[in-house]
């Protein structure tokens, strides 16, 4: 006998239009929230910008919607009509705990790990896994390492064949002993099918229930740095399935069963909470690249400089925005004293003087402006965030570099609108030599795996498609060779379900 | 004889960064790879060309191909072994010394890892005085050594042995095979003499690289000028100071080539760059040419820029060192003049 289901499926009418299907984004960042409702037209609805004593999506998000269903209520929505939830954060759960990030980490091994790490490559041991790390890290994360052969090469063709046998082995050795496994192989972003074979292989000897991280999602190109990043990811797998679980519960608790929750990344895109498991480290920083993106679309400018503020008026960072999307960061990002491959937005703090006076220092302003910039042209100054109106009243008039600085209407919630509005990315690269007579199919094929990987993603599959194209020769190799980029984007899927009637 | 330990490398690597001229490959892998070997075995012992006994056998161990692959395949650490075995295979006799091919990028550290692993002295000295990016284009070229005896060797234990007739087809052929193996492989050529080392080497450069990365540290610690801190070492002039307002970058004919606009107070040098930066103007006026060093470092910091890292925005000091005398004899100019580039200018001594 079927007892009454506490989460009864809703269903609206069928001719529910489409422009009612909404999507309620949520930027988290340390001390306060944003919150914004976005109609299937992009419009905005409704929005909030508040302080918030707890930083966990969970806490913000029922304080978030009654805030937002004020606004929103007298417009005719209801909680049925909002079908997606996009949150972002400024830092991920978990790596605060990390040494390097705060002096207490001996609290927190316990939650990170054990993890054992594989890479796919024997003949790369003059470097082994966890080379360089600090030793006190290495020991709490990772209880075993091994390189057995497998990988690929430039081309995409085998490095090494895949030595099932090693994998089974060594999967039998640590079996028990780790809640995740972190897997890397050589040029895995150009071909991850040796990463896909040996998760196959450890899964069958693990169990499903042991989390296996490939680096080809973490992705990057330098083995080490990916490799690294794709341990650290695999160590806070465990919390990351507590926070996914937490968030699910809440969006239930709020009155939200139905919608589909997505996070932000650092690319200014966004993922399904299950994409995102093995990708939590993608996150960090992605309350910046919301807030470039939301500032744009809110000013309907796709090139321009975006500055952010505290709620005292005073600028913290400028970050550049090109095609609507902020640009992102060079070279590795290190984390907890480990180089990883990891891209987060350019941010050019404005540093203001220690001890200083709060507000704007303008000569500070306009060197982060001019730092920020990729081209000589001036372009607005959109400026975002609590104090943004403070900020732009107080700053004296022109500011060098910029066309006009402004403030773009809900500036206080752009990092929420700019989740909110964020698409679903996907990216695929190869690597081939001009003279092959298969470039071109090489290309459509890449085009079709970063879209592929898009939907993957959470992209509705109907409508993503390639965004850029990007073509760059590699230096010192004797034929002329080349490396293609593709990027795909799509709206994030709607979970919205056709309607059925419980007998 | 003195020792080369985990504390210098982060000197060195900055240093030959620095002379790399912006290319030359990141010396980060090779430094992570001589920190492993350093760590495995024990300090490298550096010697003076002076400290060569008579009958020393001078070997130049080099990495050869693609820095994209290098950062993705890393090493084995046998290859270099496998390249040098094969190598005295071939000579019926033991290698005594190793040395670097080049002092600039990525190859100022194989031979550090190399003599730490095979417990050989490491000479201070290399083949170039900076970094290019073919094999012939070393000073023994223009004493009549020969690059082969070559030996090439891969990860996965393949070596291949080149006897070339000349250099320029000793480059030709280990490239064909680097590139068959994944353009990821190590190098053994240019066997020299105590004598040959002594008269071909630019010598001291392994010091005077690690003495650069340490002035450039030092001055930053001191809130000095890094800048000035390296011409006050390397001699040189400061060819411009100011800020990037552009860069464009074509690859016609499989040529990455490039050029970058510095935008100062005393006027607008252009860069022109392929893996390195080889010819600069001001003012259309050619002021700089290979086969001296043309530089570029953050102003503020000293850190060496890459001609891959070049971007708008960035504030530098391009910088020109003076190569190796024997680099601008009309042979050297022919093996590494501007025309060798496929620039149409000849070379120009730097402005004193």
């Amino acid at each position: 006998m079927i007892t009454e289901d506490p989460y009864p499926t809703r269903a609206l009418p069928e001719d529910t239009p489409v422009l009612r299907r909404c999507r309620l984004g949520i930027a988290l960042d340390s001390e306060r929230f944003s919150a914004a409702l976005v109609d299937g037209e992009g419009t905005v609805l409704a929005s909030t910008e508040q302080a918030s004593l707890v930083a966990a999506a969970t806490e913000v998000l029922p304080v978030a919607l009654r805030h937002i269903m004020a606004q929103a209520g007298p417009r005719g929505i209801t909680l049925d009509h909002i079908d997606r939830v996009l949150l972002a954060v400024s830092e991920v759960d978990g790596l605060a705990g990390l040494p390097g990030s705060n002096p207490n980490w001996r609290r927190w091994p316990g939650q990170l790990g054990p993890v054992a790490v594989i890479r796919l490559g024997r003949a790369t041991t003059a470097l082994p896994p966890l080379a360089g790390w600090p030793p006190d890290l290495h020991a709490a994360l990772s209880v075993a390492e091994t390189c057995v052969g497998g990988g690929a090469r430039m081309d995409g063709s085998d490095f090494e064949p895949l030595d099932a046998a090693g994998l089974v082995a060594f999967a039998r050795e640590i079996a028990g002993k780790v809640s995740a496994v972190a897997v890397s192989s050589v040029f895995a972003p150009v071909m991850p099918s040796h990463e896909l074979a040996a998760a196959g292989l450890l899964r069958a000897e693990l169990g499903d229930s042991v989390p296996i991280v490939l680096s080809h999602e973490v992705g990057g190109m330098g083995l080490l740095e990916r490799e690294n990043a794709t341990v650290l990811q695999a160590a806070l797998l465990r919390r990351a399935w507590g926070a996914a679980h937490r968030l699910r519960r809440s969006l239930v608790d709020a009155g939200l069963p139905e919608a589909e929750p997505f996070l932000a990344r650092n690319d200014g895109s966004v993922m399904t909470v299950d994409y995102a498991l093995t990708r939590s480290l993608l996150m960090h920083g992605a309350t910046w690249a919301a807030g470039a993106r939301g500032a744009a679309l809110l000013a309907g400018e796709s090139e321009a400089l975006v500055a952010f503020t505290t709620a005292d008026g005073t600028p913290t960072a400028v970050c550049a925005v090109t095609c609507g999307t902020a640009t992102p960061s060079e070279g590795p990002t290190t984390i907890a004293g480990v180089p990883t491959g990891l891209r987060t937005v350019a941010m050019v703090p404005t540093d203001p003087p220690v001890g200083g006076a709060p507000g704007p220092d303008v000569e500070r302003l306009a060197e982060a402006v001019d730092r920020a910039k990729s081209g000589p042209k001036d372009l607005p100054l959109l400026v975002i965030g609590p104090g943004a109106e403070k900020l732009v009243d107080a700053l004296p008039g022109a500011l060098p570099g910029t066309t006009l600085v402004c403030c773009p209407p809900r500036a206080d919630s752009a990092a929420a609108v700019g989740v909110a509005v964020a698409p679903v990315s996907g990216e695929a690269t190869r690597i081939f030599t001009l003279s092959s007579p298969h470039g071109d199919e090489i290309r459509v094929k890449v085009r079709e795996q970063a879209r592929a990987a898009a939907v993957h993603a959470g992209a509705d599959p109907h409508l993503a498609e390639v965004t850029s194209v990007d073509e760059s020769m590699v230096a010192y190799v004797g034929t002329p060779t080349v490396r293609v980029r593709v990027r795909a984007e799509g709206p994030p899927r709607s979970a919205w379900r056709p309607s059925y009637q419980r007998t | 004889m003195r020792e080369l330990d985990l504390p210098d490398l982060d000197d060195l690597a900055r240093g030959a960064a620095l002379l790399g001229s912006g290319g030359g490959g990141d010396p980060y892998i090779g430094t992570l790879l001589a920190r492993a070997a350093i760590t495995r075995h024990g300090p490298v012992r550096v010697v003076t060309v002076e400290e060569l006994p008579p009958d020393a056998l001078v070997v130049p161990v080099s990495m050869l191909g693609a820095p994209t692959v290098g950062v993705e395949k890393l090493p084995s650490g046998k290859e270099v072994h496998a390249a040098l075995r094969a190598l005295e295979r071939v000579l019926g006799r033991a290698a005594t010394h190793l040395v670097a091919i080049e002092i600039g990028g990525g190859n100022s550290m194989v031979p550090v890892a190399a003599a730490a692993e095979t417990g050989l002295p490491l000479l201070d000295a290399d083949a170039m005085g900076r970094a290019f990016p073919e094999a012939q284009m070393v000073l023994p070229t223009l004493s009549g050594i020969s690059t082969t005896p070559m030996t090439v060797a891969d990860d996965k234990g393949n070596t291949a042995v080149i006897d070339a007739v000349s250099n320029h087809w000793a480059e030709r052929i280990a490239r064909a095979i680097c590139g068959e193996a994944g353009c990821s492989v190590y190098t053994a050529d240019t066997v020299l003499t105590a004598a040959q080392a002594r008269d071909t080497l630019v010598l001291g450069t392994l010091t005077l690289a690690q003495r650069a990365g340490a002035a450039i540290r030092l001055a930053r610690a001191g809130h000095a000028d890094p800048v000035r801190a390296v011409t006050d070492l390397l001699g040189g002039a400061v060819l411009a100071a100011g800020k990037v307002v552009d860069v464009s970058r074509a690859t016609t004919g499989g040529f990455a080539r490039g050029e970058a606009v510095v935008h100062g107070p005393d006027g607008t040098l252009v860069l022109s760059f392929q893996n390195e930066h080889l010819v600069a103007r001001l003012a259309d006026r050619v002021v700089a040419t290979t086969p001296d060093l043309i530089c570029v470092v953050d102003t503020e910091t000293g850190e060496p820029v890459t001609t891959e890292a070049l971007r708008y925005g960035f504030r530098v000091t391009v910088l020109g060192l003076p190569c190796d005398p024997r680099w601008t004899s009309p042979e050297g100019l022919a093996l590494v003049g501007p025309p060798a580039f496929g620039y149409d200018c000849g070379y120009r001594p730097l402005p004193s």
